[in-house]
C-alpha cells in the first residue's frame, strides 16, 4: 500500500496528463463506492482498460472510496430503500425486474442502488475536481516541495540515489 | 482519430478480454468447488448435522448440476447417516437463471439409501438448539388386580337404580294421569240417573201413535246413552289393562336389573383391568411406528414450510450475511426461487429397490401454487412383498397447511422382535408376516391418523413368568397365531395422543377372566348385593305403584262397567215387554 501511495505521489509529480489520473479516480469512485460483486463493475472494469485511465490512480482512490464506502452503506441503503419504495417508480423498477438478466445487476438492493445513484452523482464533479485538483498540486505543492532545501540534500545523497536506482528497478520488474 | 487514439488504448481491449477470460475460467475452474461447498453448507444448515458431498459438477450447455456421494447425517444419530444418496442429476432451466431463479425441469437421484452408517461423526461442533422431545408416548403395566366393589360403584352411576326411580316417577304421573281421566268417565250419579230415567219409561202410559212414538224415541235416546258410557268405561279399562300390563314389564325388568348391571361391571373392570394386556404388548411398537414417522416429518416439514407469501405488492427482505435489503416487485410469471419439478427416485433397499418420484420440491408453493407430492412403490423386497408411500405436503395457503401420507406395507417379515423386555410377562414375537397400512393428515395444526396392522402365522415366545394371571397370559399368547391392531392417533405433531386397540385383548382378557374366575364371581356377588340394596327402595315403589294402578283405578273402572251392564239387563227386562197394541220399545 505504501508503494502504491509511493506510486501515485511520484505519478502526481509526473508528466502524466491530469485528465488520466482524474478519470481513474472518477472510476474508482464508482467501483469503491458500490460493491465490487456487482455487475456495473465490469463496464468499470472495461472503461479502465481500454481508456488511457491511470491504473495507479485508479487502485489508491478505489482503495480510499472503499472505505468510505463502508461507512456510508447506511447512508446508501436509506437511499436505495426510498427510491425502490417509491410509488412514482414503482412501474419502473417493476418492468425493469421483469427484464430477464435485470436482477443479476442486483439494481433491487437498496445499497447497490443508493450507492449506484451517488457514485454517478459524483463522477463528473469528481472527475473535474481531480484534474484541477493535479493541476494545483504540480503548480503550488510541487514546486514548493522541490524548493526545499530538505529535499534537495535528500536529492544529493548517496543513500537517496541508490535506493531511487533500486526503487526503478523494482518498478521495471 | 488522433485525439481518440489519445483517449483509447487498444491494449486495453486484450487486456479486458483477458480478464474475462480469467474471471470465466476461474468460475469454471472453481464452479464445482463452490457447488460442493454451497450443497453442503446449507444441507448442513438445514438439517442441523453435517451433509457430506463427495463431488458436483456443473454444467453450462445446458445448465445441469450433478451430485455425486451426498451423505446426510442423522441429527439424532450422529453416526448415521439419514439418507444416502449416490448420484443425482439435476437438470436446470437456463431461462429463470437470468432471473435469479433456481428450477430444475427433472432431477433423478439414484442409489438412496437410508439409515447407513458414517465412519465419523457428523454431529456439529456446534449442537443444534436440542427439539422439544414429545411426551406423547407413555407405556405403563396393565393393572394385573381387580378394583373394588365400592369403588368400581363410586365412579359408575348404577342405571339399575336410576331406571327404577325413573318408573316410579312415571307410574306417580300415570297414576295421577288416570284419576283425572277417571273424573271424566259415567260414576254413581250418572248410574242412578240412568236408573231415574228408565223408571220415567217404565211408568209412562203411551196413547195414539205419538205418545208411543215419543216413548220409544226416548228409550233409544237411553239406550244410545248407556251404550255410549259403557263404550268409553270399556275403552279405559282396556286402556289401563295396557298400561299396567307395560308398567310391570318394565317392573320386572327392573327388579332383575341390579343382578344384571353387576355381572355387566364386573366383566368390564376385569375387561379393563386384566384383558388391556394385548394392547398393551403391541403399543410400543406401534408407537414407534408413529414415532418414527413423526421424525421424519418434523425433519422434512421445515424445510417445505418456508412458503413465502407473493402478493401483488413489492416486499423488503433482508438477505442473510449481507447489509441492505432486497427489494421484491411483483412478477409476471412468478417463479419459486427454488423448484423441482420433477425428481425421479430409486430408493435402494434389501432385496430390490423402492422407486418413486417427488413433484414441485419448492420453498415457496404459495408462488407455485401446487402442493408437492410424491409416490412411491416398490415389491418383491426381503422384508416386504409390497410397499407404497404416498402423499403430499401442501403449503400452497401458508396459514392453512394441509398434509396427508397413505403408507401400506404388504406382507412384511418381522423376526425377533421384543414387544416386552423383563416386566410380568417378557414376550418376543419369534416370527410374523405383518401388513401395515397408515393414513394420516394434517390440518389446523393438529395431525389426525389411523394405522392398522395386521399380524398372521405369528409366533409369541414368552419368558418366565409368576402367578396364574401372567401364566394364563403366557399361555394365551403362545396360542395365538394372528391378530389386528388399530391404533388413532391425533393432537399437535409434537405430542400426539395414540390410542391403540386389538382383538388381543379378548383373547388374553378371555384368559385372565378364567385364570380370575373365583375372584371375578366374588366380585359379581358383591357388586350384585350392593346394586340391589341401592335399588331396592326404588324398585319396590314402583311395583307398589303398578299394584296401586291395578287396584284402585282398575277395580273403579271395573264397578261402573258392572254397574251399567247390570242396569242396560234390567233396562231390557223391564221396557223390552209390549206397551200396547203389539209395539215393543227398543231394548
Amino acid at each position: 500500500m505504501l508503494r502504491l501511495l509511493a506510486r501515485f505521489l511520484k505519478l502526481l509529480g509526473s508528466e502524466t496528463a491530469p485528465g488520466q489520473i482524474a478519470l481513474g479516480v472518477a472510476l474508482a469512485l464508482v467501483a469503491g463506492l458500490t460493491p465490487l460483486a456487482s455487475v456495473h463493475n465490469l463496464i468499470v472494469l472495461f472503461l479502465l482498460l481500454v481508456l488511457r485511465a491511470n491504473l495507479s490512480a485508479f487502485l489508491v482512490a478505489w482503495a480510499v472510496f472503499s472505505g468510505v464506502a463502508y461507512l456510508a452503506d447506511p447512508a446508501f441503503h436509506a437511499l436505495g430503500l426510498w427510491l425502490l419504495t417509491l410509488p412514482a417508480l414503482e412501474g419502473f423498477w417493476t418492468f425493469l425486474y421483469n427484464v430477464p438478466g435485470m436482477r443479476l445487476t442486483r439494481f433491487h438492493h437498496t445499497i447497490v442502488l443508493g450507492s449506484l445513484v451517488v457514485s454517478f452523482g459524483l463522477v463528473v464533479p469528481v472527475h473535474l475536481l481531480s484534474v484541477a485538483a493535479v493541476r494545483r498540486y504540480r503548480e503550488q505543492v510541487l514546486a514548493r516541495v522541490r524548493a526545499l532545501k530538505v529535499t534537495q540534500m535528500l536529492k544529493a545523497n548517496r543513500l537517496y540515489r541508490a535506493l531511487r536506482a533500486a526503487w526503478d528497478i523494482g518498478e521495471g520488474t | 482519430m488522433a485525439g481518440l487514439g489519445a483517449c483509447l488504448r487498444p491494449k486495453g481491449i486484450v487486456l479486458f478480454v483477458v480478464a474475462l477470460v480469467l474471471i470465466v475460467g476461474g468460475w469454471v475452474l472453481f464452479a464445482d468447488a463452490v457447488a460442493r461447498r454451497a450443497v453442503e453448507r446449507i444441507g448442513t444448515s438445514i438439517v442441523g448435522a453435517k451433509v457430506d458431498l463427495g463431488a458436483a459438477d456443473v454444467g453450462l450447455f445446458p445448465p445441469s448440476l450433478v451430485l455425486s456421494g451426498l451423505a446426510v447425517t442423522d441429527p439424532d444419530a450422529p453416526m448415521t447417516n439419514a439418507v444416502e444418496v449416490a448420484r443425482s442429476e439435476f437438470s436446470i432451466e437456463g431461462r429463470p437463471l437470468l432471473t435469479g431463479r433456481f428450477v430444475v425441469s427433472a432431477a433423478r437421484l439414484d442409489g438412496v439409501r437410508l439409515g447407513t452408517a458414517r465412519t465419523r461423526s457428523g454431529a456439529l461442533t456446534k449442537a443444534p438448539k436440542a427439539k422439544k422431545e414429545s411426551g406423547g408416548f407413555s407405556i405403563s403395566l396393565p393393572e394385573l388386580s381387580l378394583p373394588d366393589a365400592n369403588a368400581i360403584l363410586l365412579q359408575n352411576p348404577l342405571t339399575s337404580v336410576a331406571d327404577a326411580e325413573a318408573l316410579a316417577r312415571d307410574l306417580k304421573t300415570a297414576r295421577a294421569a288416570w284419576e283425572e281421566r277417571l273424573q271424566g268417565l259415567p260414576d254413581k250419579a250418572a248410574v242412578d240417573a240412568y236408573r231415574s230415567r228408565v223408571r220415567d219409561l217404565q211408568e209412562r202410559r203411551p196413547k195414539g201413535v205419538q205418545e208411543i212414538l215419543a216413548t220409544a224415541k226416548d228409550a233409544e235416546r237411553l239406550r244410545k246413552d248407556i251404550d255410549g258410557d259403557l263404550k268409553k268405561i270399556r275403552d279405559a279399562r282396556s286402556d289401563l289393562k295396557r298400561d299396567v300390563a307395560a308398567y310391570r314389564k318394565r317392573a320386572k325388568e327392573v327388579a332383575a336389573a341390579p343382578a344384571a348391571e353387576a355381572r355387566r361391571l364386573a366383566d368390564r373392570y376385569a375387561g379393563e383391568g386384566l384383558g388391556g394386556v394385548g394392547a398393551f404388548f403391541l403399543k410400543p411398537e406401534v408407537e414407534g411406528i408413529v414415532r418414527q414417522g413423526l421424525v421424519w416429518y418434523r425433519r422434512i416439514e421445515p424445510v417445505v414450510a418456508k412458503a413465502a407469501h407473493r402478493t401483488g405488492a413489492a416486499t423488503v427482505s433482508r438477505p442473510p450475511r449481507s447489509k441492505g435489503a432486497v427489494v421484491r416487485f411483483p412478477e409476471r410469471n412468478p417463479l419459486p426461487s427454488f423448484l423441482v419439478r420433477d425428481a425421479a427416485v430409486d430408493v435402494a433397499a434389501e432385496g430390490g429397490t423402492v422407486s418413486g418420484e417427488v413433484k414441485n420440491v419448492t420453498t415457496a408453493p404459495a408462488v407455485l401454487g401446487a402442493p408437492l407430492t410424491y409416490a412411491f412403490h416398490g415389491s418383491g423386497l426381503k422384508r416386504a412383498a409390497d410397499v407404497r408411500v404416498e402423499g403430499a405436503f401442501d403449503r400452497v395457503d401458508p396459514d392453512h397447511p394441509m398434509d396427508r401420507i397413505h403408507l401400506a406395507f404388504a406382507g412384511a417379515r418381522v423376526t425377533d422382535r421384543t414387544l416386552a423386555k423383563g416386566g410380568p410377562i417378557p414376550v418376543t414375537l419369534a416370527d410374523s408376516m405383518a401388513d401395515l397400512t397408515v393414513d394420516g393428515s394434517r390440518a389446523a395444526g393438529a395431525i389426525r391418523g389411523a394405522l392398522d396392522l395386521g399380524l398372521t402365522g405369528a409366533h409369541f415366545e414368552v419368558g418366565q413368568v409368576e402367578g396364574a394371571v401372567a401364566r394364563a397370559v403366557a399361555d394365551a399368547l403362545k396360542g395365538v397365531h394372528a391378530a389386528t391392531v388399530h391404533a388413532d392417533v391425533s393432537g399437535p405433531p409434537d405430542a400426539p395422543e395414540v390410542r391403540v386397540r386389538s382383538d388381543l385383548d379378548r383373547v388374553i382378557g378371555d384368559a385372565v377372566k378364567a385364570a380370575a374366575g373365583a375372584r371375578l364371581q366374588a366380585l359379581g356377588d358383591e357388586l350384585k348385593e350392593k346394586i340391589a340394596a341401592r335399588a331396592a327402595g326404588p324398585v319396590a315403589d314402583a311395583e307398589a305403584a303398578v299394584g296401586h294402578l291395578d287396584d284402585k283405578v282398575g277395580g273403579a273402572l271395573a264397578g261402573q262397567s258392572d254397574a251399567l251392564d247390570q242396569l242396560l239387563a234390567e233396562a231390557k227386562k223391564d221396557l223390552g215387554k209390549d206397551v200396547g197394541k203389539g209395539l215393543k220399545l227398543p231394548f
